[in-house]
């Protein structure tokens, strides 16, 4: 579907009649603003999908899912509409479906296929390849040492324009050999350019070879996390305390599904997440609390409040 | 309350852990200080030979207590018991000293039930300086020990670093007391069981 040609469809899920009227009536105010024409169907049918954040997850619907969020300090966020509705959340999250949808159909498959090469080229542990775009500028990488080097001049800053859709279809991967006077380049590990790599990739969805209903463990601390997405240490800290899909894990680390899906990507590429196998979703943290006869200074029931008293006390926001 | 609240900040000598006591804590830190004697593990002049000791008041009227371990090894039998009941640990590597990252398997191995239950958090120290081993090396060491917790570059001269750690490692006991009290409220010990 070419959603700049079609029609973008939304619904409602365990909202209330009367904010469903609201948003419907404001969706319909700034059609004319929109990329798209818009319909209303139900949920089942529909391409956007507002549901109540407080709700059930919704079943037996397929398409993308936006918070709605009853916080009035919230801020706007990827995936999200807070409630009272805000004209230019509306605006944003249609637009960006447009454009996710439109780039969809024209460079994920650039984009799926790069991310297979460079993955497979890594696994095997290959000879040093290039990885050029249009204007000749480069990325040497080293397979067998998990490595890569600028082949012009070093500029860590560069790497989050690497993969972005407009540069995507000049890249080449093509084999390298060494000059002499760019063998002394100042080589890094590979993990920068796979977190970035598997960030881009979010707008395709997961790695093609992940499941959305596969359970993720977590192996190292993704130390990259700093770089991204927004709440990617909420995901780590969600992923490390027990392996889960993707879907549970934006639950749990209360963040739009498209953050969990971009961190999944970037942490699985980077080896910092891996495939759980499903005997291991429970057993590991059942051995973490069996361990230790002390109970500690906290009834569990106080924790949430406890928590809190700390955070406030530190000058933390939640 | 069934036992007093406390967070620890362990690591070797002069990795900071008086430091970043004193960039939260309400009190001045009582600190047990001595002229050090054991300049093959530092060089500073004086170094903690018990504890550290600082506090937080917190809104419900409880105090929190920060205890900065003592850095030598042979102070070691001093840790479990220190560990016993904590909230969690900070532990501090000072990239700078010979081998951190047998600095890291030390503390890891002495507060392992802790970092199991995800309540130990590791900053490491003058990276800005000395770089190598990088916080990649650092990932990989844990992960080699089959632990996972955070790592990150922290100077415990800064308040924010220091408060940075503690909001992750809240971040670490929250998520597994949720999952805690999903598998049937068995958190108590998955949290506190401090005894190694």
């Amino acid at each position: 579907m070419d959603p700049t040609k079609g029609v973008v469809t939304y619904g409602f899920h365990g909202m209330a009649d009367s904010e469903n009227v609201l948003l419907q009536s404001m969706i319909e105010r700034i059609s004319r603003r929109l990329p798209a024409p818009v319909a209303r169907v139900p949920a089942r049918d529909a391409q956007l999908v507002f549901f109540d954040d407080a709700a059930p997850r919704p079943d037996g619907i397929t398409g993308r899912l936006v918070r709605v969020v009853r916080d009035m300090d919230a801020q706007r966020f990827s995936g999200g509409l807070r409630m009272p509705p805000h004209v230019t959340d509306l605006l944003d999250i249609f637009a960006e479906f447009v454009e996710q949808e439109t780039y969809a159909e024209t460079g994920c498959g650039v984009m799926k296929s790069l991310v297979r090469s460079l993955h497979d080229l890594f696994q095997a542990g290959g000879a040093p390849h290039a990885l050029v775009d249009g204007d000749g500028a480069g990325l040497i990488l080293y397979p067998a040492d998990r490595q890569f080097s600028w082949s012009g001049p070093d500029d860590e800053r560069l790497l989050p324009e690497w993969f972005q859709s407009h540069r995507l279809r000049g890249l080449d991967l093509r084999p390298w050999a060494a000059s002499t006077n760019q063998q002394h380049r100042k080589r890094r590990g590979i993990e920068p350019v796979f977190w970035h790599m598997g960030l881009a990739h979010a707008r395709c969805g997961l790695l093609p070879w992940v499941g959305r209903d596969d359970a993720l463990k977590m192996r190292a601390w993704p130390y990259l996390a700093g770089q991204g997405p927004a709440g990617a240490i909420r995901l780590a800290t969600a992923l490390r305390a027990r392996p889960q899909n993707v879907a549970a894990l934006a639950d749990a680390a209360r963040v739009p599904e498209a953050e969990a899906v971009a961190f999944a990507n970037a942490a699985l590429l980077c080896g910092f997440v891996v495939p759980a196998i499903p005997t291991e979703t429970y057993a590991e943290r059942g051995e973490a609390n069996t361990r230790g006869a002390d109970p500690g200074p906290v009834d569990a029931t106080r924790w949430p409040r406890l928590l809190g008293a700390i955070r406030s006390a530190l000058g933390i926001s939640a | 309350m069934s036992g007093e609240l406390k967070l620890l900040f362990a690591g070797a000598m002069g990795a900071g852990k008086t430091t970043a006591i004193r960039a939260i804590s309400e009190i001045a830190p009582i600190t047990t200080e001595a002229t050090n004697g054991d300049f093959t593990e530092c060089d500073k002049e004086e170094t903690t030979v018990a504890m550290d000791y600082g506090e937080i008041t917190l809104p419900t009227g409880e105090k929190l207590r920060l205890y900065g371990t003592p850095g030598q090894a042979r102070f070691g039998f001093m840790w479990p018991i220190l560990a016993a009941g904590a909230l969690g640990v900070v532990i501090l590597i000072d990239n700078s000293r010979p081998d951190p990252l047998a600095d890291l398997e030390l503390y890891i191995d002495a507060f392992r039930a802790l970092a199991d239950a995800g309540a130990v958090i590791v900053g490491v120290g003058h990276m800005e300086s000395c770089p190598r081993p990088s916080l990649e090396a650092y990932a990989e060491r844990l992960a080699a020990l089959d632990v996972v917790v955070p790592v990150m570059p922290a100077d415990a001269r800064r308040h924010s670093d220091v408060v940075g750690m503690l909001e992750i490692l809240l971040q670490q006991i929250e998520a597994t007391w949720a999952y805690d009290e999903v598998m049937g409220g068995v958190s108590a010990c998955g949290l506190m069981g401090a005894n190694s």
